[in-house]
């Protein structure tokens, strides 16, 4: 596990280089208001050949695995929609494929809308799909956030 | 890093205390914080910028991160004194 964590400047970087992804998982919920705490960045990235290349090449300054075997990791994110995690320079990055529960980047970003992150924005799941998505998943951690994300989706709608 | 892992006793004790908190059909604000969540804590995150969470979190994690490697190192070193200890070669008596 990477001993640093920057996840802004993971977010920046991937977004300086058009990476087509959506933030998921606990930095996601975080966005949306939660007081948990994460250990890495979950995404779900488009699995086009371009995107995941676009992908490899970003993180591979910061990323001994990706860097090392470049070509072995592209093949390896285009068939595994699983994802797989890297150490990076900014801290653990999660690739998903798909989001158990929501599908591939496509699908996914339906339940996504932009962040607006100071002077970059990212596409992060919505309290829906993140709702959705622990739905699926229904480990007894996701049983624990989804009680924080109902009641955030209560206090949500009760603004509009 | 999974920070939440349960023994299969545990896991199925979790599910049933969550479970008859859903039964009670109350109100998802009143049901989190009958479970513990701290309410005003996401009333006070939500008045908050998305960057200046994200910010919080990163600087909590990184502190907790910290806290555990260091931890770790004084473990190893206390180790390492131990072993050292326990190598001392005994000192004849003349």
């Amino acid at each position: 596990m990477s001993e640093t964590l920057n996840y802004e400047s993971l977010l920046r970087l991937l977004t300086e280089n058009e990476v087509k992804m959506i933030v998921i998982g606990a930095v996601a919920m975080n966005l949306h208001a939660t007081d948990n705490v994460t250990y890495d960045l979950d995404i779900c990235f488009e699995r086009s050949s371009e995107n995941i290349e676009r992908l490899c090449r970003t993180l591979a300054p910061h990323c001994p695995v990706i860097r090392s075997a470049f070509i072995d990791m592209m093949d390896f994110l285009k068939t595994n929609p699983k994802g797989e995690k890297f150490s990076t320079d900014f801290g653990d990055i999660d690739l998903l494929g798909e989001v158990p529960g929501l599908g591939d980047y496509q699908a996914t970003l339906q339940f996504a809308s932009m962040v607006q992150l100071e002077d970059f924005s990212v596409q992060a799941l919505t309290l829906d799909g993140l709702i959705k998505a622990k739905e699926a998943a229904n480990r007894p951690k996701d049983q624990l956030h989804l009680i924080t994300l109902r009641a955030l989706k209560k206090m949500e709608d009760e603004e509009k | 890093m999974d920070t939440f892992t349960l023994t299969p006793e545990q896991e199925a004790e979790f599910r049933r205390i969550i479970q008859t908190l859903l039964d009670k059909k109350l109100d998802p604000i009143e049901t989190a914080r009958e479970f513990g969540v701290d309410i005003e804590q996401l009333i006070l995150l939500r008045k908050r910028k998305p960057i200046e969470r994200l910010r919080l979190m990163q600087s909590m994690a990184q502190f907790i991160l910290k806290g555990r490697a260091s931890i770790q190192k004084q473990k190893e070193l206390a180790k390492h004194e131990r072993d050292l200890k326990l190598r001392k070669p005994v000192t004849s008596v003349n």
